[in-house]
């Protein structure tokens, strides 16, 4: 039996149907109309606080070029997003929000600040027995070279 | 292959010079610390020295140092991860004085091995 069809041909055929073609079309244009939407928020976000990318620059000690890179970047690191919305003179806040409604704000201090952290991992490890600690290590030390290997193939890929 | 280093389960000839491991294995955890801080970090806003050390380390063709310490912060987070609690309890709990020797060698060992990676050096050429 030869029943089985390409995926390709599979799409191929399932566009060929107007409804769903113009339902991939919608759906395409949202997708679009969204990541505009992300490009232009943080260049809107500045442009409301009547600054301009080389006075953010400038605020930032970076170049007017960077603040630009940031602004139309796809992904950023949280460090980022926060130095630039402090910048600004704001603060950047972070919620999470689940389809039942539940909602949770996720502190960034320990996320992001290096005092904040340390002060808090120091707490965590103070209650880790060093022997527990040190068999991690142990543990780590036989499995480096493998590791060591994914890092040094990447190299040479 | 015996991939624990012979040398790891040496005692240390004296309580002195156990400690000057200790202290070696503080100043690899931080500078491991600094680094991996500065993994999120534009290259722009490195220190000098260590953006000397890392921009001459082993570039692939199309990657700058700044992707290529991110990559190696995470291929390596969980070590680091480990390193970093064995250290910190291990000096919440007293020091060198309630680390074993092999533990000790081992971390001092282990920071080594990650320092040397990042900077693609040898294991002799890692300072501190």
């Amino acid at each position: 039996m030869t029943g089985h069809r390409s995926w390709s041909a599979d799409r191929t055929a399932r566009l060929a149907d107007p409804q769903v073609a113009q339902a991939a079309a919608e759906a395409r244009e949202e997708l679009d109309r969204r990541e505009e939407d992300y490009r232009r928020t943080l260049g809107q976000l500045r442009n409301a606080r009547r600054l301009t990318q080389v006075q953010l620059a400038a605020v930032l000690g970076v170049s007017q070029a960077q603040v630009s890179r940031v602004e139309n970047q796809a992904d950023l690191y949280l460090s980022t997003l926060r130095s630039y919305v402090q910048a600004m003179g704001g603060e950047l806040e972070l919620r999470a929000v689940f389809p039942d409604g539940q909602a949770a704000a996720i502190t960034l201090a320990e996320l992001l600040d290096p005092a904040d952290a340390e002060t808090s991992r120091a707490g965590r490890a103070g209650q880790v027995d060093v022997y527990t600690a040190f068999a991690l290590v142990h543990v780590d030390v036989g499995g480096f070279d493998a590791a060591e290997e994914r890092f040094r193939d990447a190299d040479a890929a | 292959m015996t991939l624990t280093p012979p040398d790891l389960v040496r005692s240390y000839a004296s309580p002195a010079e156990k400690d000057a491991d200790w202290q070696r294995l503080l100043q690899r955890a931080e500078v491991l610390r600094e680094l991996a801080g500065l993994a999120g970090t534009p290259e722009e806003r490195w220190p000098a020295d260590v953006a000397a050390r890392l921009q001459t380390a082993a570039p692939i063709a199309d990657e700058a140092p700044a992707q290529r310490l991110s990559r190696w912060r995470s291929v390596f987070a969980s070590q680091m991860a480990d390193l970093d609690q064995a250290v910190l309890a291990a000096s919440s709990q007293g020091g060198a004085s309630v680390v074993s020797d092999i533990d000790l060698r081992s971390a001092v060992y282990l920071a080594g091995r990650l320092l040397a990676t990042v900077y693609d050096i040898t294991m002799d050429q890692v300072t501190p």
